[in-house]
């Protein structure tokens, strides 16, 4: 068992009142290595509250979250950096690579603030680059880069650290249809290879793209769906009908 | 109305960004405002007067420099707001009424300044005269506020406002909504980082450094020239210092891996190269400024604690009468005889001693000195060896406390600051062997004589033959020959002997034909002459000090504001790869110190290569003491580092609000 999320849950209460938002109530799933999980929901569902526990930029209010043995929610704010850096891997949906580095050097971020030597960095560049086609972007500036491209280079960033688990926060929302296709498929083979994949979004298409789909609403994870050996058309269609039926969604 | 509630309502939402504006249209105002307060008042004296001159063109600076910064500043204000104007704009707003509400806020904040404005001055003018007539030694110790001040000041903000909704009419004029709404920080280019430019850059500093270190020994008069020369070296330099220089510098660190590639310098070394971009500009006029500010309150206190050693050494007694065309009278008979037997004062005490003074005669840094008529001195090195020189005799130099061996009738001495070798002088003809070099000791005349010289000869015939020698050098009727006296004078007496002479302005004596026979001065009345005048000059710089100080705290806020907003996102995303807290604190911080920092130590490094020419120009006023100098420098060094530190704290304050919100 490579991540165990134990009874979660997180309160909010707003500076001037006396009422508590509950986002997270009782989320309990766990992870095996090597899957590719999709957290759906709508926005205020509580997926993004869920997504940042795990990334440990916020604590739950109760429970735990073991990875590989560590409760997470435990560990000290002066080690978390280190602990980010060590074993977690981000993708955000808004890339969020720095204007002042060039491509090479943003993916190399998180392994110069590890304090990696340079050819070490570059050796695993080199394995990395043509896997994810942006071999000749690495000396090019964020931007001039397309979104699609963008997000290729956020995930090398992500993967360079051979990260425990990789986590999505939206990772297609501010692609267009052709780039989230090829982003997900991309995400699959990654998986392929072993990497643990959780990813949090609204669309049904990029969840189909995943092994396994987590329903969230209200804080709780209700319903869930594995893909077995459905192809992606078809995951797609149990999907929405899933969220139609079980969310009274759209 | 709606637009004047609108306009209001920004002033207030804005307010971040429009106070600075406001506080130093304030201060300039009331600094303006106080200087013209004091040119009005009635004044006590005529002393007063001279101490006064200096005002005006501290007017006049300061309103430049007023126009500058507020053009500055409300320039930024409309690229702040660009934005906010661009929506008007799209929301239905033609341009037109975009320009009106910018007109009614700008309407607004000048009529804060000039209400609050003319409040503050009336208290702070009074302030500032308390310094001004303190530092000029004045007993009258009430202001007047002359409602013509505060009119005239009132006139001229108008017009620089006038002058601000111009410029600012033809900014919202060009503007495009779609231009506002592009996003700002897309697709910044790298810079250059040309090393032509760097090198050019060096140089020129280099140059402009050469050009004052290298004048130790040059004519003040042509170092007054030179420093005009090495001030445009060294503000170009300095401009191309930050603009290309630097990031020059940070690419050839980042092209080496080992050390780019660690944690400490990965982040600060990338992001430094466009912070220095963004900012080369700015923190070049940081730097100018700083330096303005340290040349002229270093300067103005030298010359005033300076001025008044000055007056003491020229008096070694508290009265001085010298008397003109004094070649036929005999010097210790010749102040009796003329002033004080008319007067009823004994003959006590008196210093006498007789000089002729002879302008550019070539024996410095010579051996041999030969001196004819129609002598064609040319070159620069010729021009080198011209000295103003006195002639006086062995006797009368040693009355003034000074040591000069015993010279035989043919032998001389020459005394003056440095570069004297001469062995032997010959004067059309007369031949003289000089047994002696010296520094000037105790010589009042060399003080008031710029690169002077005191040729020390035997005996009066000696004397009497080289001014025959010389007579080609002035017209016929012209006696170069003056008595010099020094006498110790009560209040009592000196009122007396002022009583029984003919004294006109310039405190010239004249017989009973009118005839200008000498001069009277004391030391009490010398030193408050100067006391006024460099008192004046002093408060000017002070006064003009503040300002600079002022538009470079202006120019940091605002690098400091604007920063701020554009650092957010690059922390936020590095502390979500992985850096921590206090990690990325520790970056922030050292970039932070390091842009605070360059400017002030770029510009200390300026003005201590400026200080050997600042001190070849004081030598023009007299200013001879090299340790004030340097202890005047020193502390205004630190008391300028000390506000400018203040003004890092405070602005910086509002840079890790930014940052953190």
């Amino acid at each position: 068992m490579l991540l165990e999320i134990n009874h979660l849950e997180k309160d909010y209460r707003t500076r001037f009142s006396k009422e508590v938002t509950h986002a997270l109530q009782d989320v309990d799933f766990k992870v095996d290595q090597g899957e590719f999980i999709a957290i759906m929901g709508e926005s205020g569902s509580g997926k993004t509250t869920l997504l940042n526990i795990l990334a440990t930029l916020d604590k739950p209010t109760k429970g735990t979250v073991i990875l590989n043995g560590q409760d997470i929610t435990k560990i000290k704010e002066s080690s978390l950096a280190e602990f980010r850096l060590k074993n977690l891997g981000f993708v955000f949906q808004d890339f969020n690579l720095l204007d002042t580095l060039n491509i090479r050097d943003n993916i190399f971020l998180p392994l110069v603030l590890d304090r990696k030597t340079y050819t070490e960095m570059d050796s695993r560049l080199q394995e990395l680059a043509p896997k994810l086609g942006i071999g000749d972007l690495l000396n090019k500036r964020p931007f001039e880069l397309s979104g699609g491209q963008k997000q290729r280079v956020a995930i090398a960033r992500s993967l360079i650290t051979k990260p425990q688990i990789l986590l999505a926060d939206e990772p297609t929302a501010a692609l267009d249809y052709r780039n989230s296709e090829d982003l997900l498929t991309l995400f699959e083979e990654i998986n392929k290879e072993g990497q643990t994949i959780l990813m949090v979004t609204h669309s049904a298409n990029a969840a189909s793209h995943a092994k396994r789909v987590l329903f969230i609403k209200d804080g709780r994870i209700f319903h869930q769906l594995y893909r077995g050996n459905k192809d992606n058309q078809e995951f797609n269609k149990d999907i929405s009908l899933a969220m139609t039926s079980l969310l009274g969604g759209d | 109305m709606f637009y004047l509630k609108l306009a209001i309502n920004n002033i207030k939402q804005s307010f971040k960004v429009f106070a600075p504006f406001l506080l130093a249209n304030l201060v300039l105002f009331i600094l303006t405002g106080s200087t013209l307060v004091i040119l009005n008042s009635p004044m006590s004296s005529e002393n007063m007067q001279y101490g006064i001159m200096t005002l005006n063109l501290a007017i006049i600076v300061l309103v430049i420099f007023a126009v500058i910064m507020s053009l500055y500043s409300y320039n930024f204000l409309l690229k702040q707001r660009s934005k906010e104007f661009g929506l008007y704009n799209i929301l239905g707003m033609n341009k037109r009424k975009v320009g009106l509400v910018a007109t009614i806020e700008l309407f607004l904040i000048f009529l804060v300044t000039a209400f609050v404005g003319s409040i503050l001055c009336a208290v702070f003018s009074n302030f500032f005269y308390l310094i001004f007539a303190r530092l000029i030694h004045s007993d009258k110790l009430v202001l007047t506020l002359t409602p013509l001040a505060f009119a005239s000041n009132i006139g001229i903000y108008a017009f620089i406002f006038l002058f601000l909704e111009i410029a600012g009419l033809r900014k919202i004029g060009k503007l495009s909504p779609l231009a506002l709404f592009a996003d700002s920080k897309a697709g910044e280019k790298e810079p250059r980082g040309n090393i032509i430019f760097a090198l050019l850059g060096i140089a020129s500093l280099g140059f402009g450094y050469y050009l004052s270190l290298s004048s130790s020994k040059i004519d003040a008069v042509l170092v007054l020239f030179r420093f005009f020369i090495a001030v445009l070296f060294v503000i170009a330099g300095t401009y191309l210092f930050y603009i290309s220089f630097i990031a020059w510098y940070l690419k050839r660190r980042r092209k080496n891996k080992k050390y780019f590639y660690q944690p400490e310098h990965f982040i600060t070394v990338s992001q430094m190269i466009f912070r220095m971009k963004q900012n080369a500009v700015g923190l070049a006029n940081i730097t100018l400024l700083a330096v303005m500010a340290f040349v002229t309150i270093a300067t103005t206190s030298s010359l005033y604690t300076g001025s008044s050693q000055l007056v003491s050494a020229l008096f070694p007694k508290n009265t001085n009468i010298t008397l003109f065309d004094a070649s036929n009278k005999d010097t210790e008979t010749a102040l009796e005889e003329t002033i004080l037997k008319e007067a009823g004062l004994p003959n006590k005490d008196v210093t006498s001693y007789k000089t002729a003074l002879f302008a550019n005669l070539p024996l410095a840094s010579v051996t041999q000195a030969i001196i004819k008529e129609n002598q064609e001195l040319f070159t620069a090195d010729q021009l080198k060896t011209l000295v103003n020189v006195y002639i006086i005799t062995q006797e009368d130099y040693r009355k003034l406390g000074n040591d000069v061996p015993q010279l035989a009738q043919k032998q001389t001495a020459l005394y003056m600051d440095n570069d004297a070798k001469l062995e032997s002088l010959d004067i059309q003809g007369l031949k003289l062997d000089n047994i002696k070099n010296g520094n000037i000791d105790n010589f009042p005349e060399a003080l008031q004589t710029y690169n002077s010289a005191a040729l020390v000869v035997s005996n009066d015939t000696v004397f009497n033959e080289i001014i025959t020698h010389l007579a080609y050098t002035y017209s016929e009727n012209y006696d170069p020959v003056n008595i010099t006296n020094f006498i110790e004078l009560s209040t009592g007496e000196f009122k007396k002997l002022n009583h029984s002479l003919d004294i006109t302005s310039g405190n010239y004596l004249r017989d009973s034909n009118g005839e200008i026979i000498g001069r009277l001065s004391n030391e009490k009345d010398s030193k408050e002459e100067v006391v006024t005048m460099y008192g004046g000059f002093l408060f000017t710089g002070f006064l003009l000090g503040i300002s600079f100080l002022l538009g470079a705290a202006l120019i940091i806020y605002y690098k400091q504001y604007s920063e701020g907003h554009e650092d957010k996102k690059s922390y936020t995303i590095l502390q979500e790869v992985g850096m921590d807290k206090s990690q990325v604190k520790k970056t922030i911080n050292s970039q932070v110190i390091l842009v605070f920092f360059m400017p002030i130590v770029m510009a200390i490094i300026h003005f201590l290569a400026a200080l050997t020419m600042l001190k070849q120009m004081l030598l023009l006023f007299g200013v001879m003491d090299n340790s004030l100098i340097y202890s005047v420098s020193a502390i205004s060094i630190i008391v300028i580092m000390m506000i400018y530190f203040l003004i890092y704290k405070i602005t910086s304050k509002t840079y890790y609000k930014i940052i953190e919100r």
